[in-house]
C-alpha cells in the first residue's frame, strides 16, 4: 500500500483537489448542474437501494449478457478465418471497414425502426457494435504472427495444422484479447446510447429520465456509477491481458 | 555433398529489382564445415535459405547429395541468429518443435529432445520459458533443436550474431566441441567474423557484395582436432588478420560505390 | 498485407498486385470484396420483397428513390445547415483544446498526474451519458448541442497528443539539451515533428467522434436539425426516406474521415511509402 502510495500521489492529490473543488463550486451554487460532491453521494445512497435502479441496472446486464458473448464468439471465428483464409478477408473487408469508419450511431434509428422500443434493439445495437471489432482484432493478430516463426516452421517442414495450433493461435491471443477489451467497452456504449435513445429502458433510459426530471444530483451518482463500471470491467480485462502478453527477453 | 551450380537470385519489390547473387558456384563436401563470409548485402543469408530449401534461385540449381532443393526438407535443419523460440512454449517444447513437425509422437520426442539439451549444457532447464533464459542459453535451445532432428546437413545463419562478445567466445568454443566430438555433420555457417569462420570451419566461402558473388574460397589450414589454444596462435591471428583485411577492402568499396551511386542519382 | 501463404509459396518475394488501371479491380481481393457488397445488397433485395409488409425493409430501389428525393427537398439541407453550425463549434474547440491540453500535459509529467485519473474516467465513460448534464447545464441551445460534440472529440485528441509527446523519450531530449537547444527550439524542431503522427492520428480519430457526437446530440436532444427529420420519418413510418438520412449521415462521415486523412498525409508526407 505504502509503495503503491509513494507511485501514485500525485494522481491521488489531483482526485483529492478534484473532489474538494467540487464541493466548494457546488455548495457556491454556480449552476443547478452543478451541485456539490456531498448532495451526489447523498443522492447516490438513496440511489442504490432504490427499485428503479436495480431495475434499470438489471435491464442493461442482461441485453450485454445477451448481446456480448455471442458477438464475441462469433468475431473471434470469423477473425481467425479471416486471418487464414484470403477468400474470406476479401469477403467480409467491405462490411467491416465500414462498420468501423462509419458512425454506427447513425444505425440506431433504423434498428429502432424495425424492433421497435424494446430490449431487442438494444441487443441488436450491441452486437453491432462488438461484432466487426472483435472480428477486426483478431484477424490482426492473426496477421501480425511473426514471420521468422513462420519461416522457421517452414524450415522444419511443419504442416499447416501444427503451424496454427502452436504458432499462429497462441500468437494472436494478445491481439484477439484487445479486440474483445474494446469489445467490451463498445457494447457499454452502444447499449447505453440505444437505450437513452429508446429513453425508457435499463441505465440509458434512467440517466434520460434523471436529466429530463432535472435531479442532477442523482444523475451524477448514476455517471459515477457507470464510470466506475467502465474503468473496473477495463483493469479487469487489462490484467488478463498482461498475462497472454508475449514476452519479451 | 551440396553443390551450388550458377545460382543467381534477382528480388523484385514494387517494380524494382534487387540482383542479391550472381552466378554462384561452389561445393561442400559432406561432413565437412565450410563457412559463407561477406559484407553485409553480399546475400549469404539468402544463399542459405535457399540451401534450407526457403527460397528458390532465379537461376541456377541447389544440388544436395544429388538431387535438386525444392523446399524444405528432413534432411537439413536451420540455426536462426534471432533464435527465433516459441515464446510461449517451454524449452523442451522448442527442442521437440523439429520432431513434433515430423510427427514423433510426445514421449519419444520429449526423450530425444531431452537427450539433446542434455548435450547442448542446458540439462535441468526444460520447463524454463525462453524469457527467462540468456541469449546464449536461448541459442542453445534452438541448436538443439536442429540437432534433434538429426539432419544430414546443419544451417547456421549468423547464430551467435546477437550474442554479447564473451557468450559468443563460449558459444565459438562449445559449438566446435560439440561438432568435432559428434558424427561431424555437414555444416554451412554463415557469419560476419573472420575470427569465427576461421576457428570453426574447413573452408572459407568469401563473399563480395552488389551483386553477391564469390570472391574467393580459401582453405583453412588448422589440423583438427582444434581447441580453444588455436585463437593465442600466431598463424592464426595472421591468418584471421589477412582475411580481415580483405574484407574490410570490400566494405569500403562498397560504400564508395553507394555513395557514388547517390550522388549519380540526385544529380 | 502478403498473407501467411506468400510465405510457404517458396519464392519469398512479396508478391504486389498491380495498382494502377483495370488490373486493381479484377485483383482478387477487390472482386471478392465487391462480389460480398453485391450479394448484401442481392440478399437485402430479396428479403424485402419476400415481406408482405415491407414497411420496415425497403427494397434498394425504394431506397434509392428516397434518396433523390431527400436530395431534392429544401427542407432537407436546411436541416443540414442547422446540424452542422453546432458540429463545427464542437469540432473545431475539441481538436483545439484536445492538442493544447494534451500539448501541456504531455510536457509536464506533473500535470499528467494531476489530470490523468480524470482522463481515464471519462475515457472509459460513455460520453452519451453526458448529454442529459448538459441539457441541465445549457438547455438545449447552440452552446449545448457544440458542447456535446465537443466532448465526443476532446478526449480522443487529448490522449493521443499526449501519447504522441511520449514517444519523444527522455534520450531524445537529453540530446537536445547537451548540445544546446533551448526548450523552446527544441520543442519546435524536434518534439511536435517528432509527435506529429501521433497527434495528427488522434485529430483524425477526433473527428470520427465528433461526428459520432453529432448524430447523437441530434438523436437525444430535441432538435430542429437532422434529428426533427428522424423523428418525423420514424413517427410517419417513412422507412425509404429515414434509410435514405441515414445513408447520408453515413457519407458525411465518411466524407468527414478522408478528408482528415487527406489532411493527415499532407502534413506527414516526409513519411514516405509506409
Amino acid at each position: 500500500m505504502a509503495n503503491w502510495l509513494a507511485q501514485y500521489w500525485v494522481q491521488a492529490l489531483g482526485l483529492i483537489l478534484g473532489a474538494v473543488a467540487w464541493e466548494v463550486v457546488g455548495r457556491a451554487g454556480i449552476s443547478p448542474a452543478l451541485p456539490p460532491i456531498s448532495a451526489v453521494i447523498a443522492a447516490g445512497n438513496e440511489l442504490w437501494s432504490s427499485e428503479r435502479f436495480i431495475e434499470s441496472v438489471r435491464t442493461t446486464a442482461i441485453s450485454i449478457l445477451i448481446g456480448l458473448p455471442p458477438s464475441i464468439l462469433i468475431g473471434v471465428i470469423l477473425g481467425l478465418l479471416m486471418g487464414l483464409l484470403p477468400p474470406v478477408e476479401w469477403f467480409f473487408r467491405p462490411y467491416v471497414n465500414a462498420s468501423l469508419s462509419l458512425p454506427l450511431v447513425a444505425i440506431i434509428p433504423i434498428i429502432l425502426l424495425i424492433f421497435g422500443l424494446s430490449q431487442t434493439t438494444i441487443v441488436v445495437v450491441i452486437v453491432l457494435y462488438v461484432l466487426p471489432v472483435v472480428m477486426v482484432n483478431t484477424f490482426a493478430g492473426v496477421r501480425g504472427t511473426d514471420r521468422d516463426l513462420l519461416d522457421m516452421a517452414r524450415s522444419f517442414n511443419a504442416q499447416r495444422g501444427l503451424v496454427i495450433r502452436r504458432i499462429i493461435l497462441p500468437s494472436s491471443r494478445a491481439l484477439t484479447l484487445a479486440g474483445v477489451r474494446i469489445g467490451v467497452g463498445r457494447a457499454i456504449t452502444g447499449g447505453i446510447v440505444a437505450e437513452q435513445v429508446i429513453g425508457v429502458l435499463g441505465v440509458g433510459g434512467l440517466v434520460q429520465r434523471l436529466g429530463g426530471a432535472f435531479a442532477v444530483e442523482a444523475l451524477y451518482a448514476v455517471i459515477l456509477f457507470i464510470g466506475a463500471v467502465g474503468v473496473v470491467s477495463l483493469a479487469l480485462i487489462n490484467r488478463i491481458e498482461r498475462r497472454y502478453q508475449i514476452k519479451e527477453t | 555433398m551440396i553443390e551450388v551450380k550458377s545460382v543467381s537470385k534477382i528480388f523484385t519489390r514494387n517494380g524494382k529489382s534487387f540482383e542479391a547473387l550472381r552466378d554462384v558456384s561452389f561445393g561442400v563436401a559432406t561432413g565437412r564445415f565450410i563457412s559463407l563470409i561477406g559484407p553485409s548485402g553480399c546475400g549469404k543469408t539468402t544463399l542459405l535459405k535457399m540451401m534450407a530449401g526457403l527460397i528458390e534461385p532465379t537461376e541456377g540449381v541447389i544440388e544436395i547429395g544429388g538431387k535438386e532443393v525444392t523446399g524444405s526438407g528432413p534432411d537439413r535443419a536451420l540455426v536462426f541468429q534471432n533464435f527465433v523460440l516459441l515464446p510461449w512454449a517451454d524449452v523442451l517444447t522448442n527442442a521437440a518443435f523439429g520432431l513434433e513437425a515430423r510427427g514423433i509422437p510426445k514421449k519419444e520426442r520429449a526423450e530425444i529432445a531431452r537427450a539433446h539439451l542434455d548435450r547442448v549444457g542446458l540439462g535441468g532447464f526444460e520447463r524454463h520459458y525462453p524469457h527467462e533464459l540468456s541469449g546464449g542459453m536461448q541459442q542453445r535451445v534452438g541448436i538443439a533443436r536442429a540437432l534433434a532432428v538429426d539432419p544430414d546437413t546443419l544451417l547456421m545463419d549468423e547464430p551467435f550474431g546477437s550474442l554479447d562478445a564473451i557468450t559468443r567466445k563460449v558459444m565459438q568454443h562449445d559449438l566446435l566441441r560439440l561438432w568435432q566430438e559428434t558424427a561431424t555433420k555437414t555444416t554451412v555457417f554463415v557469419t560476419h567474423s573472420m575470427e569465427e569462420a576461421a576457428l570453426l570451419a574447413d573452408e572459407v566461402v568469401v563473399m563480395d557484395t552488389r551483386p553477391g558473388r564469390v570472391a574467393q574460397v580459401v582453405e583453412v589450414p588448422f589440423p583438427r582436432p582444434r581447441d580453444q589454444a588455436l585463437s593465442d596462435s600466431p598463424d592464426y591471428v595472421q591468418f584471421t588478420a589477412e582475411l580481415s583485411h580483405n574484407l574490410e577492402q570490400m566494405q569500403r568499396i562498397d560504400m564508395a560505390r553507394s555513395l557514388d551511386d547517390e550522388s549519380n542519382a540526385d544529380g | 498485407m502478403a498473407d501467411i501463404d506468400s510465405k510457404v509459396d517458396g519464392r519469398g518475394e512479396v508478391a504486389t498486385s498491380p495498382r494502377r488501371g483495370l488490373g486493381s479491380l479484377l485483383d482478387p481481393p477487390r472482386l471478392v470484396g465487391g462480389a460480398a457488397l453485391i450479394a448484401g445488397f442481392v440478399a437485402w433485395e430479396i428479403y424485402a420483397r419476400s415481406l408482405e409488409n415491407n414497411i420496415f425493409f425497403p427494397t434498394v430501389g425504394t431506397m434509392a428513390e428516397g434518396l433523390v428525393r431527400l436530395v431534392q427537398d429544401p427542407d432537407f439541407w436546411g436541416a443540414y445547415r442547422l446540424t452542422l453550425v453546432p458540429f463545427l463549434w464542437g469540432w473545431v474547440t475539441s481538436m483545439a483544446a484536445g492538442v493544447a491540453i494534451g500539448l501541456i500535459a504531455g510536457l509536464s509529467k506533473t500535470t499528467w498526474k494531476l489530470i490523468s485519473p480524470y482522463v481515464a474516467f471519462f475515457h472509459a465513460l460513455p460520453v452519451s451519458v453526458l448529454v442529459p448534464v448538459m441539457v441541465v447545464a445549457f438547455g438545449i441551445d447552440l452552446l449545448a448541442r457544440s458542447s456535446v460534440v465537443f466532448l465526443f472529440g476532446f478526449f480522443e485528441v487529448l490522449l493521443s497528443t499526449v501519447v504522441g509527446i511520449g514517444y519523444i523519450s527522455d534520450d531524445i531530449r537529453d540530446m537536445t539539451r547537451s548540445f544546446g537547444m533551448g526548450p523552446v527550439r527544441a520543442f519546435r524542431r524536434v518534439v511536435l515533428p517528432g509527435a506529429m503522427p501521433a497527434i495528427m492520428a488522434g485529430l483524425r480519430i477526433g473527428t470520427g467522434r465528433a461526428v459520432v457526437g453529432m448524430v447523437v446530440m441530434e438523436l437525444l436532444l430535441v432538435s430542429v436539425g437532422v434529428g426533427r427529420l428522424i423523428i418525423r420519418y420514424r413517427a410517419l413510418f417513412q422507412a425509404d426516406l429515414l434509410y435514405a438520412l441515414v445513408v447520408t449521415l453515413a457519407i458525411f462521415g465518411l466524407v468527414a474521415l478522408a478528408a482528415m486523412r487527406r489532411l493527415e498525409n499532407y502534413v506527414l508526407r516526409w513519411r514516405g511509402d509506409a
